[in-house]
Formats: structure tokens, sequence, C-alpha cells
């Protein structure tokens, strides 16, 4: 990439003998900006907020309170600034300036075309153009989804699993979570873990773990839910879905679960604005989609 | 699977994270774009008997600096395939891209939570939490940070 694609206008062109603090004041507006510093017409330097900063009074208040106001209000921009700035040409690489920026321990090179200043590129600049690089990068399709269902129809009685499951399913027929989630994943050609997550079962059963006599009847309530799931999913795409029922609180469950299978877009249903998805929103570790 | 999405953005550089994500989800189909940037309305300056700016001339000028924020965004989106709009408005954050996601006949609105801090957590909504409660479309909502970048 040519760095006259990527530099842009300076915060402004300041005098060496100008007023740092003064100067201070414009780099505050455009924090990720810097200074052009001429010296009688000539280019002297540049002059970062981090220069400004570095120069001017201690950030630490106890500290600062023993720096002398005359000290400090005294100084210049000729005081704070990067002298022998990088220059480098319109027509220079990224890469190029990123070296030259790295090997001279500078914050931003001045653009010029022979002695006319055409604008700046500071390291802000360079890391935004990194990042768009490295978004290329990543695959453009989605590989991994998760949908956790019927969050607020978690069966606190026996008989209840495949009513509020099949109910879940029919009165919301377009936009259920289900819905969008398996038609992102067919078209995206991703893997789709279906969750549910049960307030009311042992944390060891779920797990599989042995968990006393009473676990007999949380073990069938287990199985009747991972059932009532699979049905849900349609047979063509059987073997693109996992099921996964989890115990205990269901923002924690659809979290962990998450984190597991790691998912790279959560799909959630339920009530509009529910705590649940707020919640979820709030701590996920990828986007969540609330249909 | 939709098409159009509708992307609320802020006039920083936070509500740009989600535009990633909205290219992934988007990829296998193409689609439409709508970026909306919605502005808190612009206010007149008067110091002492003077009248420094009218609000309109402050929202023009509100207006022009995102604009230029946006054509970026978009160019990079075009570049990927997509058909990109964008709009600045001026207002509610919430209702603004409600109404707008109706009247563009948006499919899905994707934007970043931005969480409140301070005093303003308990005196202002939140904007995500408005548009989740109010919208009849599904809402892609990504984190400010503390998330995986697409």
């Amino acid at each position: 990439m040519r760095i006259k694609t990527l530099m842009r206008c300076s915060s402004g062109i300041v005098e060496a003998r100008e007023s740092l603090a003064a100067a201070a004041m414009r780099l505050a507006s455009d924090p990720g900006g810097c200074l052009v510093v001429m010296d009688g017409g000539r280019l002297a330097g540049v002059l970062t907020p981090a220069d400004a900063r570095a120069a001017g009074p201690s950030t630490v208040p106890c500290l600062a309170v023993h720096e002398l106001p005359a000290f400090t209000s005294g100084l210049t921009v000729a005081d704070a600034m990067r002298r022998d700035p990088v220059i480098v040409p319109p027509d220079a690489t990224s890469a190029d300036v990123a070296h030259a920026l790295r090997t001279r321990g500078h914050r931003a090179a001045v653009v010029a075309d022979r002695v006319e200043v055409m604008g700046v590129v500071t390291t802000t600049d360079l890391l935004g153009a990194l990042v768009e690089r490295l978004e290329q990068e990543t695959p453009p399709r989605l590989s991994r989804l998760l949908v956790a269902v019927s969050l607020a129809a978690s069966p606190g009685r026996r008989r209840s699993v495949h009513t509020a499951l099949d109910v879940a399913l029919d009165i919301t027929s377009v936009h259920t979570a289900l819905d969008v989630a398996l038609d992102i994943t067919r078209r995206h050609g991703a893997m789709l873990t279906l969750l549910h997550v049960m307030r009311g079962l042992s944390r060891r059963v779920a797990e599989g773990l042995p968990a006393g006599v009473e676990a007999d009847v949380q073990r069938w309530r287990l199985a009747e839910a991972r059932a009532a799931l699979a049905r849900l999913v349609p047979r063509e795409d059987r073997s693109t879905t996992r099921v996964d029922v989890r115990a205990g609180d269901v923002v924690e469950g659809v979290l962990n679960s998450a984190a597991t299978t790691g998912a790279e877009l959560i799909v959630m249903g339920g009530r509009p604005g529910a705590a649940v998805v707020r919640e979820t929103i709030r701590r996920a570790p990828c986007p969540v989609l609330a249909t | 699977m939709f098409r159009r999405i509708l992307v609320l953005l802020d006039d920083g550089l936070v509500g740009r994270r989600i535009v990633p994500w909205v290219r992934r989800l988007l990829a296998p189909v193409g689609g439409d774009v709508h970026l909306l940037v919605v502005l808190a309305p612009g206010r007149t300056v008067i110091a002492g008997s003077r009248t420094l700016s009218y609000a309109n001339q402050s929202e023009d000028a509100a207006r022009g600096a995102a604009s230029l924020e946006l054509a970026g965004v978009a160019a990079r989106l075009r570049d990927d395939g997509f058909a990109v709009s964008s709009e600045v408005r001026f207002g509610d954050p919430g209702a603004v891209a409600l109404d707008t996601a109706q009247a563009w006949g948006a499919e899905a609105i994707a934007l970043v939570d931005v969480p409140a801090r301070g005093a303003r957590r308990w005196l202002t909504r939140n904007v995500a939490d408005d548009i989740i409660q109010k919208s009849t479309i599904p809402v892609l909502v990504g984190r400010t940070s503390g998330q995986r970048s697409a």
C-alpha cells in the first residue's frame, strides 16, 4: 500500500517558537494527529500528543505540585518536538514508513514531495491499515455458531419438555432463533451447536457423572431434553448440528458453551429485551444476534 | 437469511467494530448495507450577546465530518461487493435507527453496545437495550472490547 493513500492532513503547522501549551491545546482535539513544526520556513520537526505530554507537567498530581508553573508555561514547541523528522515521499510503501519509524523511534512521519509538505502518517494510521489487512485475511465465512433456544421454557416438570419446545417453535414461524441460525449455518457451511440450559438439572448429571439414586429422574429429563432438541433440527441439517444441554444459570451456560465450541456468533431468542439476552450481550466472547 | 442490514455507527471508531462482522455475515449472499450515524441535535452557541453558530450550522459541520468518515467505511464495503448507502441523522439514536430500519426495509440491525459510564448509566437509556426491546427484526450486537475480532 502506497503511503499517499494512507496519509492524512496534519493537525496544523506551528512555528518552533510557539508556546507548547497552545500547541498541546490544538492537539487535544485530534488525539491521533500530529503537528508539523516549521522554523523560518524550513521543516524542523513534528510534535505528537505523546511528545507534548512528555515535555509538560507530570500527570501524577502529587508530583505536578512540585513543578514550577513558570517553568512549564515557558516551554516552546522546539523544546518538545522530535527534531530531524522522518520524511518520506508519497510513493513510499507503508512497510517502508513503518520500518523507518520503528528504526528511529518516531511516532509520525512527514509525507513531502520535494519541499512541499503533503501530509503526515502516524503510528495510529499504520495500525489502522494493519487491522484492515488482518481482517481481510480472516475467512469470510462463519464456521461455528451457537444458538440458544427456549431459554424461557426451561422445563420444571417432566411433561413440559416437549410442549414447551414445540410451542416455542410454532409460535415464531419466521424469526425464531433456530430458523435464523439454521439459515446462516446452511449458507456459511458452518457447524451449529443447539443449546438448551436447564435450571433444575444437576450439574453432575449434565456432565455425565454419577450423582446418586435421585439422579435417575434427572437423567431421564436430560435425555428427553436432548431428544426434543434433536427433533427440532431438520433431517438435512443434522450432520452439521450438535445438541448441547447444560445445567445451571442460563447466561453462564451460554457463555461456557460459546467458549467451549469457539462460537463466532451466538443466536438468541426469548422475550424482547429479556435480562438473559442483555446479560449475554454484555459478557459474550463474540457478537450476539438477538432475534 | 437477511440481506439488508442497517448498521448503526457512532461518530468515532468504536462503532466500526461491528462492520467486519456484518461483512462476514453477508459474505456468502452479498447484500445491501445502510450505514447510519445518529448524532446529538446541534445547539446554538451564544457567547455574551453574540451568536457564534446556529444549530443548523453546528449540524452541517457535524454532518460533514461524519459523512467523510462514513465514505471511507462505505468504500471498503463496496470493494467487497456490497451495495452501500449511508446517512447522517440527528436525534435519539434508538428511535432514529428503528425509524430508518422500517423506512429502508432493513431485515436486521447491527450495532456495537457502548455501555454508559458514571452517572449516565442511570440517567440515560442504553441504545442497544432500547433497540433490542423495540425492534421487530433481528439485532446483531457487538461489544466495544473483550470480544474476538472478526
